[in-house]
């Protein structure tokens, strides 16, 4: 899900690491795309029905989905008509560590499904097809789907042992490919240098995307490295729960004051914060232990049932055996961030095959039920584009290096800054309209 | 405050004709002696780099370096409005967010002044390094246009191989194959018919026909055109302005997968 209000810190703190590009500056990139991300926007965005109608989900003749398959099949050939080189990046198994995290988002599903059903009988469209955009899931299913189909095209798979963004990240660290292109703001937490966002060009005229550096992110924020993975923590990332009260800007103040969460944690008001259990497991062992100890006292005086006692004698026993040592979760978390489990680098072979038309075809039209004639001109595009691009151009920055320009850049990061603050301050006047347009960016 | 006057009004007006095909938007840096342009297009293959002398201009002032960024679209929508014999004079204030352009008649019966809004244009310039190239090739700038267009009917991807024999331009596509081979000639009577090649190792590139064609809108600026080139790096196309400045194009080059 990403790190919570990381993109709009950064935007207001660093300015300077992020930038709008035109697509085709991407020319001649390799790209780790985060697939699983990818899927879920389909899921979620490719749908046929109108205003008056619950929106469907594209389905094929036997009712299986096929929104991802078409979402993915365009746009990689999108990719190869602009010259980039793809490589899609799968979930693996999730970090246990994340089993509260994917706790709370099935219980969420849970309460959608029931709010789906509940605006079902009522006959409300609109929250229906609200509901029903959260019940969304991508399940292996459409992950293999998408593999079959990525490698009929010819593009490379990877499947990562844990999670796609650290997998992504690590190919961008080695010079693999030059940046990871995913929503999730993790991405950056995991160290890729170059994060790209906003890559759904809705709209093909005009394609611009976001580019986020990762080492002028950190400078912007005045941070090191060590420093921004507990910031990110501290925002709110999958792994763990955050402090109650420190929204970002305290946040960022927080570790440029104290330097990690150790030291914070030493120092906050506690009566302003609320510090979860989980950061201070011993501790909070301890004051369990202690309630224990009171209460066992207090009911031993008043001389209790003998089947209370049974089970406390049962809540004993797991104490003992819970003596070891408990880790607190942001240095779990943290953990995670900087060692996360990957692929090495000698089992990751990038190959760019023509593609398959003739399976292609057969998977697409036959098994997916897609328009034939619709199919075989997107094929005859992909070839066209792939032949185009069989031998790749160089860029002109691989040759030349760029000239840095401090002075320019401080005086460019100013002035965005400032138009920013005057963009927020004329949209506050026109009372908020439509600001929380349908983006992907705030549907997860 | 920076001033800048040309007789030779046409010279600012085809260089800009020259790149506006190429890059959008770009940034003209004056220093008290020269006035420079360094631009990418989008997809960061090819770079253009301008420079004119001050020496060039009847009348250069530039108290303080400065940096106009400019659309080039709409400045060739002005310098439209110049005729071919004009004097051209380019005014700004050191603070300002537009720069003057005036066009006087060479009788000095008519006068007109433009101004175009400046922009701060987010690019990043690129250190380049002055290199020996292992060819370099002199030849008229007509030549080279002709042999592009010529080029583009068959396909879009062209290979430029300079040995002892000459420099051959080779063509495949789905119609043909292409081959241009042109010769050393240092007899022609006009210098600039010439043809001179200079070489210490065969070097063969292959490059995107359709930048090269976006080259050849500078053959108007001079007779003669210089290509660079040694393995596995950019060539440069060499537009020489006069005694006063050159228009130079970089490309990189196609590369071999394998290579990679």
């Amino acid at each position: 899900m990403g790190i919570k209000g990381l993109a709009k810190l950064l935007s207001d703190e660093a300015p300077d690491c992020i930038r709008e590009v035109p697509l085709s500056s991407l020319h001649g990139r390799k790209i780790a795309v985060d697939a699983s991300m990818a899927i879920y926007q389909f899921l979620i965005a490719v749908r046929s029905g109108g205003p008056n109608a619950a929106a469907m989900m594209l389905t094929n003749a036997d009712g299986d989905t096929t929104s991802h398959i078409q979402g993915i099949f365009n746009r990689t050939i999108r990719f190869i008509t602009e010259g980039i080189r793809p490589v899609y990046v799968f979930d693996g198994k999730p970090p246990q560590f994340k089993s509260g995290e994917l706790l709370k988002r099935r219980e969420k599903r849970l309460k959608a499904e029931e709010a789906l059903k509940a605006a079902a009988e009522s006959g409300d469209i609109e929250e229906q097809d609200k509901q029903s955009k959260r019940l969304v899931r991508a399940g292996t299913k459409e992950n293999e789907d998408c593999k079959r189909l990525l490698s009929l095209m010819g593009i490379p798979v990877i499947n990562a042992p844990c999670e796609a963004e650290a997998q992504a990240a690590a190919l961008a660290r080695s010079g693999k490919v030059y940046a990871t292109a995913t929503e999730d703001m993790d991405a950056l937490t995991f160290r890729t240098p170059i994060q790209v966002r906003k890559m759904t060009f809705a709209n093909a005229s005009k394609s611009d995307i976001q580019q986020i550096n990762y080492d002028k992110a950190l400078l912007g924020l005045g941070v090191s490295h060590d420093q921004f993975v507990d910031l990110c923590i501290l925002l709110g990332c999958d792994y763990c729960e955050t402090i109650r009260g420190i929204g970002p800007k305290t946040a960022l103040r927080l570790i440029k004051e104290h330097g990690n969460i150790e030291t914070i944690l030493k120092h906050i008001n506690r009566e302003k914060y609320v510090v979860p259990e989980s950061y201070e497991p011993m501790e909070a062992r301890e004051r369990e232990k202690a309630e224990n100890r009171k209460k066992k006292e207090e009911e031993q005086d008043t001389d209790d049932e003998e089947e209370e006692g049974g089970s406390r004698k049962g809540d004993d026993t797991e104490e003992k055996e819970e003596d070891e040592e408990l880790i607190p979760v942001y240095i779990e978390a943290r953990r995670l961030f900087n060692s996360h489990e990957v692929l090495p680098d000698s089992a990751i072979d990038l190959k760019w095959k023509e593609c398959q038309p003739e399976p292609l075809k057969t998977f697409l039209v036959d098994e997916m039920g897609f328009n034939p004639e619709r199919v075989a001109s997107s094929i005859e595009k992909l070839q066209k584009a792939f032949k185009a691009t069989s031998k790749p151009q160089a860029r002109m920055d691989s040759f030349f290096a760029v000239k840095s320009n401090p002075e320019l850049d401080a005086k460019r990061a100013a002035k965005r800054k400032a138009e920013a603050e005057a963009a927020k301050s004329s949209k506050k006047g026109a009372g908020k309209k439509g600001g929380t347009g349908g983006g992907f960016n705030k549907k997860r | 405050m920076f001033e800048a006057r040309l007789t030779q009004g046409k010279v600012f007006k085809q260089l800009i004709e020259a790149l506006k095909d190429l890059v959008q938007e770009a940034n003209i840096d004056c220093t008290d002696d020269e006035m420079s342009i360094q631009a990418m297009d989008n997809s960061h293959v090819a770079l253009v780099a301008v420079c004119l002398r001050s020496g060039g201009f009847d009348h250069f002032r530039c108290d303080r370096p400065i940096s106009l960024g400019f659309n080039a679209t709409n400045m060739g929508k002005i310098l439209k409005c110049a005729g071919n014999d004009d004097i051209i004079t380019l005014k700004a204030e050191d603070e300002g967010d537009s720069l003057a352009l005036v066009f006087e008649s060479p009788s000095q019966d008519r006068i007109a002044d433009f101004e175009l809004k400046l922009m701060d244009i987010d690019s990043e310039q690129l250190g380049i390094p002055d290199t020996e190239y292992k060819c370099t090739i002199q030849m008229p700038s007509g030549e080279f246009q002709r042999i592009i267009r010529d080029m583009q009917v068959l396909g879009d991807t062209l290979a430029i191989s300079c040995t002892k024999e000459g420099v051959k331009f080779h063509v495949e596509g789905d119609l043909g194959v292409g081959n241009v081979l042109i010769r050393q000639n240092n007899t022609a009577e006009k210098e600039e018919d010439r043809v001179l090649i200079e070489m210490e190792e065969p070097v063969e590139l292959t490059f995107a026909l359709r930048y090269l064609n976006f080259f050849t809108k500078a053959t108007s600026l001079g007779p003669t055109v210089i290509l660079s080139m040694s393995p596995d790096v950019p060539v440069v196309v060499e537009y020489p302005i006069g005694e006063t400045g050159h228009i130079k194009y970089y490309l990189a080059p196609k590369i071999d997968e394998d290579e990679d």
